[in-house]
C-alpha cells in the first residue's frame, strides 16, 4: 500500500528550512522506503506559524515544524537549549538537544499528539544595532530592541534594554523606520530578512545571547498507520541524523550570512573579559527561572541542563579533535 | 432585548477601536518623546482586534450587512426567490451554530493547555470563549432577523423596502 | 483538479443567489476540506483559522483608517475640499466635475475605501453640479470614477489586504500608490474636459472667482493638509509604520472632529460603531477566504495552476495581459474585496515565479480593482451612487462612465510600459 505524507513549511518556499531540511528529508523518505511512502509539499502556508503544532496534531498536515517559544506554556522543557552562552554551533546544540530529549525529556510527553522526528536549534543569536554600538552593559540602558520570543524579552529586560514586540517578518519595517535601535537575531535571519544593510554594529557573545528551538514532527496517527518497515526506514533518516543535518543547514546559512555581514562593513565587537563576566552574571537569573519552571513540571532540571551541556562539550571535543 | 444587546456589543466594539488607536498613540509618543515604547503593544493590538471583530459579528449578521452579490436573485420569480432566500438563511444559521460549537471545543483545549501569548503571557482562552459566544449570539441574532422578516411578509399591507 | 473546479462553480453559484461571500467561501471551503482531509481535521482547521484571524496584526490598521475617513467626512471636510477645488477649477468647461475628481483624490488621502469616498463625495458634489446644469450621466460618472481613487491613493484597505496576503511591505505599497493616483486624477480630468468640449452643454462652466476668494477658501483646509502631511509624509520618511500612521491619523482626525466640528459623543460613538462593523465584515470575508484557499492549497490546485502557467512559457508581458483580462472579466462580477482575496493567493505565486515586482503588481491589481468598482453588472461604486442618489438610473451612470473607461485603458498602459511611474517613489524610500 502506498502512503502520501503531506509536508508543509511555514518558512518561505526558498528558505533553507523548506528546501534543504524538508525538501531533502522528503527525498530521503521516498528513497529509503523504496517509494512506498511518497511526499507532497504544500505550495503555501496554511496558517500562522504558532498554529502549526495543532495543524500537525489534528492531521491537517502530516509533517511540519514549530517554534517551541511560540507556545511558551506548552513547551517549557525544550526551552533548555535557548539559554544564553550555550550555542556555539546549531549542529552541535541540535544533536545535544535531541540526546537530552531522548534521555530525559521525552517521558514528559510535551509533544503529545505528534511523533517527534527531530529537534533543531538555529545558530547563536547576537545583537545587531543600527547606529549605537554596545560595548558595555551601560549601553543597553534604554536601547530599543526588536523581540518576538519570551527568551529575547527576558534577556533584554535583564540587561536594562527596552524590548519592542514585533514579529520577525516585521523586522525590516521597524528597523528601517527607526522604531527600534536594533534586533536580536542569528546571522541567517539578518540576511534572510534583508537587514544587513540597515545595521552598523554587532555585539557577538560567545555561545550566543540565545537560540530558538524547533520540533520537526509527524502526525501521530499517520505515524502509527505506517508499516514497521517504513517506520524503521524513516527513523534511519530522522532522529539524531536529521537533528544533526538540520543544525548543519542552519550553520551553513549562518556562515554565508556572516560573510555578507563582514562584507557590508558591520563592526563586530566580541564580548570578552570583564564585560562578558558582567553579562553572564546579569543573565544568570534566566537559568534559575528556567530551572524553576521545568522543575515544577517534575523534571530534574539541573541534571537535564548538565546532561545537555555535557553533550555539547562532547560534540565540541570531537569536532576539535577532527580538525 | 436582542436589539439592545447587539447595539451594546457594537458600541463596545467601537470603543475597542478607540482603544487600539490609544495604544498606538501611546506607543508612538512613548517611543519618540519618552524613549520608552509600550511593551507588548503588538500583542495588545492583536487581542483588541479579536474583540472588535467578534463583538461586531452579531450586529453585522442581524443587520444583514455582509458583503454579497445577488445578480441571479433579481431574475427569479417571487416564489423561487423566497425559497432561495430561506435556504441561504438556513445555511447561514447552520454555519454560525457550527462555528460556535467548533470554537467552543477549541477554547476548551486552549484553556486546558494554558496557551498564552509569547511576549506578555496573556492567556488566550478567554478570547477563544469570547469568539465562540459571539458566533452563537450571531446565529441567534440572525434567526431573530429572519423571523421578523417572515412576519413582515405575512402582513400584506406592510410596504416592502424598495 | 476536478474537486477544485467543482468548488469554484459551487462558489460562484452560491454567491450569485445572494449568499454573503464570507459564508459562501466558508461553506464551500469546508465541504472541500472534508473531501480532502476528512471531517475531523477539516473542522479543526476551520476552528483554528477562526481563532487566528484576529491575529493578523497588519489588519488592525483597517478600523483605524476607516475611523479616520469617517471622522474626516463627518467633520465636514469633504465640503471644504470640494469648495476649495471648485474655486480653482469651476470656471473651466466641466470644471465642477474636475473639481469633484480633485476633491475625491484629496479625500482619498484620508480614506482607505473607495465606497466611502464615492458615498461622501456624492452627497457633496452632486447638488452643485445639478444646480449648474450638469447632466446626471457625467455628474454621477465623475463621482463613481473619482471615488475609485480611494484605494489607489494611500491609505488603502485593498493594499493592506494585498500586503497581508503576499507579505509585501505595506508602507512601500502605500508610497507606490501616490504617483499613479496623481496620474489618475490628471487622466480623469482630461477625460472630463474632452467630453465637455466635444459635447458642449452637458457640463457647462461655473462662476469665476477672484484670487483673494480662492485663497480665503483654500485656507480653510489647512488642518486637513497638516493631517495629510503627517500621515503620508510619516510613512514616506519612515517616521511611522503604516499601523502607527493609521493610529496617529485617526487620532488627528479625532481632534479635528472634536475641535472643528464639535461632534457630539453620540455621533462619535455612531462613527466608531460604523468602523467596527466594517472591520467585522471584512474579517469575516477574510476568514472565509482563508478557509477556501486552504482547501485549494490542500487539493493541490494552487500548485497545479502555477505549474500549468509556468509550463506555457509565457513572457512577462503576455502573462500580465492574460491576468489583466482575467481581472477585468472577474471584476465585472465580483465585489472588490472578494476579488482580491480570492485571486491573489492563486495568482501571486505565478507572478513571483515570473519575476514580476510584488509592489508594482500590487498597484497594478489595485488599479484593476478600481476598474471593477465601475464595471457593470456588479460595480460597487455604481451601487453606492444608486443608494445615495436613487433618482439617477443605473444605465445613466454607466453611460457617464464611458470617458473614464477610456482614461483607465490609457493609464493602465502607462503603468505597464512605464513602470517607473509606480516604482520611482518606493525605490527612493530608504
Ligand atoms: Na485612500
Ligand atoms: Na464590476
Amino acid at each position: 500500500a502506498q502512503t502520501t505524507l503531506r509536508v508543509s513549511s511555514w518558512a518561505p518556499p526558498t528558505h533553507p528550512v523548506t528546501t534543504e531540511i524538508f525538501g531533502k528529508w522528503a527525498q530521503d523518505v521516498e528513497r529509503v522506503t523504496d517509494g512506498r511512502v511518497k511526499t507532497e509539499m504544500l505550495g503555501a502556508p496554511l496558517g500562522a506559524p504558532p498554529a502549526y503544532f495543532d495543524l500537525v496534531s489534528k492531521g491537517i498536515v502530516d509533517v511540519s515544524f514549530v517554534t517551541h517559544d511560540f507556545l511558551p506554556n506548552r513547551f517549557v522543557l525544550s526551552g533548555l537549549s535557548q539559554l544564553p552562552f550555550s550555542t556555539y554551533s546549531a549542529e552541535i546544540s541540535s544533536v545535544a538537544l535531541w540526546r537530552t530529549h531522548e534521555a530525559m525529556l521525552a517521558e514528559f510527553d510535551e509533544h503529545k499528539g505528534v511523533k517527534v522526528l527531530a529537534l533543531m536549534v538555529h545558530g547563536p543569536g547576537q545583537l545587531y544595532t543600527i547606529s549605537k554600538p554596545v560595548t558595555a552593559i551601560a549601553d543597553f540602558a534604554g536601547l530599543k530592541v526588536r523581540a518576538s520570543a519570551a527568551i529575547q524579552t527576558e534577556i533584554l529586560e535583564q540587561v536594562g534594554g527596552s524590548p519592542v514586540s514585533a514579529p520577525p517578518t516585521k523586522s525590516y519595517e521597524v528597523m528601517s523606520n527607526g522604531v527600534v535601535d536594533g534586533t536580536l537575531f542569528p546571522p541567517e535571519s539578518m540576511s534572510g530578512f534583508n537587514l544587513v544593510p540597515l545595521v552598523k554594529h554587532e555585539l557577538a557573545v560567545p555561545g550566543g545571547f540565545y537560540t530558538t528551538s524547533f520540533v520537526i514532527m509527524m502526525n501521530q496517527a499517520k505515524w502509527d498507520s505506517l508499516s514497521d518497515a517504513d517506520k524503521e526506514a524513516i527513523l534511519s533518516i530522522s532522529g539524531e541524523y536529521l537533528s544533526r543535518r538540520a543544525g548543519a543547514v542552519w550553520d551553513a546559512s549562518d556562515e554565508a550570512a556572516n560573510a555578507e555581514i563582514d562584507e557590508a562593513g558591520v563592526q563586530r565587537v566580541v564580548a570578552e573579559g570583564a564585560f562578558l563576566e558582567e553579562l553572564k552574571q546579569t543573565l544568570a537569573p534566566l537559568e534559575d527561572s528556567w530551572i524553576a519552571r521545568a522543575s515544577a513540571k517534575g523534571l530534574d532540571a539541573k541534571a537535564a541542563l548538565e546532561f545537555y551541556r555535557a553533550e555539547v562539550g562532547k560534540e565540541m571535543a570531537a569536532r576539535n579533535k577532527a580538525n | 432585548m436582542i436589539d439592545r444587546l447587539q447595539k451594546g456589543l457594537l458600541s463596545f466594539a467601537g470603543i475597542v477601536v478607540l482603544a487600539i488607536m490609544g495604544v498606538t498613540v501611546v506607543d508612538v509618543i512613548g517611543r519618540y518623546v519618552l524613549n520608552r515604547p509600550l511593551a507588548g503593544s503588538f500583542e495588545i493590538t492583536q487581542l483588541l482586534l479579536v474583540l472588535v471583530i467578534f463583538a461586531g459579528l452579531p450586529a453585522v449578521c442581524a443587520a444583514g450587512s455582509h458583503i454579497r452579490v445577488d445578480v441571479l436573485l433579481h431574475m427569479m420569480s417571487k416564489g423561487v426567490r423566497r425559497f432561495v432566500e430561506r435556504a441561504s438563511a438556513a445555511m447561514i444559521v447552520a454555519t454560525l451554530v457550527y462555528l460556535a460549537i467548533l470554537t467552543w471545543e477549541k477554547a476548551g483545549e486552549v484553556v486546558a493547555i494554558g496557551d498564552v501569548t509569547p511576549f506578555l503571557h496573556i492567556p488566550i482562552g478567554p478570547f477563544a470563549y469570547f469568539i465562540s459566544a459571539s458566533c452563537g449570539l450571531a446565529a441567534i441574532a440572525f434567526t431573530a432577523r429572519m423571523l421578523r422578516e417572515l412576519r413582515r411578509v405575512a402582513v400584506p399591507a406592510d410596504r416592502s423596502p424598495s | 483538479m476536478t474537486s477544485a473546479l467543482v468548488s469554484i462553480a459551487a462558489l460562484l453559484a452560491l454567491m450569485a443567489v445572494g449568499l454573503p461571500i464570507a459564508f459562501a467561501m466558508l461553506i464551500v471551503g469546508f465541504a472541500g476540506l472534508v473531501y480532502v482531509l476528512g471531517w475531523t481535521p477539516a473542522a479543526a482547521l476551520v476552528a483554528q483559522t477562526t481563532l487566528d484571524a484576529g491575529q493578523a496584526y497588519e489588519l488592525s490598521v483597517v478600523p483605524l483608517f476607516i475611523l479616520m475617513g469617517s471622522l474626516v467626512a463627518r467633520a465636514g471636510i469633504a465640503d471644504d475640499l470640494y469648495v476649495a477645488a471648485n474655486v480653482w477649477l469651476g470656471r473651466f468647461r466641466g470644471g465642477l466635475a474636475m473639481a469633484t475628481i480633485v476633491a475625491c483624490g484629496l479625500f482619498s488621502a484620508m480614506s482607505g475605501s473607495s465606497l466611502a469616498t464615492a458615498a461622501t463625495m456624492a452627497k457633496v458634489a452632486m447638488p452643485p453640479m445639478k444646480r449648474y446644469g450638469y447632466q446626471d450621466s457625467i455628474a454621477a460618472g465623475s463621482i463613481a470614477a473619482g471615488g475609485t481613487i480611494g484605494i489607489l491613493i494611500p491609505p488603502s484597505v485593498v493594499m493592506i489586504v494585498y500586503g497581508l496576503l503576499t507579505e509585501t511591505d505595506i508602507g512601500k505599497l502605500f508610497v507606490a500608490g501616490i504617483v499613479p493616483g496623481l496620474i489618475t486624477i490628471a487622466g480623469y480630468m482630461a477625460a472630463i474636459w474632452l467630453t465637455a468640449v466635444l459635447k458642449p452643454g452637458i457640463a457647462p462652466r461655473g462662476e469665476a472667482t477672484s484670487f483673494l476668494e480662492k485663497l480665503a477658501v483654500t485656507r480653510r483646509v489647512w488642518m486637513f493638509a497638516l493631517l495629510l502631511i503627517v500621515v503620508i509624509g510619516g510613512i514616506y520618511l519612515g517616521v511611522f509604520t503604516p499601523t502607527e500612521s493609521a493610529g496617529i491619523g485617526a487620532f488627528g482626525a479625532f481632534l479635528l472632529a472634536i475641535v472643528r466640528a464639535r461632534l457630539r459623543p453620540a455621533v462619535v460613538l455612531d462613527i466608531l460603531r460604523d468602523a467596527a462593523g466594517i472591520t467585522t465584515m471584512l474579517f469575516f470575508v477574510l476568514i472565509g477566504a482563508l478557509i477556501y484557499t486552504a482547501f485549494l492549497n490542500l487539493a493541490g490546485f494552487s500548485y497545479w495552476l502555477s505549474e500549468a502557467i509556468t509550463g506555457l512559457g509565457l513572457t512577462q508581458l503576455e502573462l500580465i495581459f492574460i491576468l489583466m483580462a482575467g481581472y477585468v472579466v472577474l471584476g465585472m462580477f465580483l465585489e472588490s474585496m472578494s476579488l482580491i482575496i480570492l485571486t491573489i493567493p492563486i495568482v501571486f505565486p505565478i507572478v513571483q515565479a515570473a519575476g514580476i515586482d510584488p509592489v508594482w503588481f500590487g498597484i497594478f491589481v489595485v488599479v484593476l480593482t478600481e476598474v471593477s468598482l465601475i464595471t457593470p453588472p456588479v460595480g460597487m461604486n455604481i451601487f453606492v451612487l444608486r443608494s445615495v442618489l436613487p433618482e439617477v438610473g443605473f444605465r445613466t451612470i454607466c453611460a457617464g462612465l464611458i470617458p473614464f473607461y477610456v482614461a483607465d485603458i490609457i493609464r493602465i498602459l502607462i503603468f505597464l510600459f512605464v513602470p517607473m511611474t509606480v516604482m520611482f517613489l518606493p525605490l527612493s524610500m530608504h
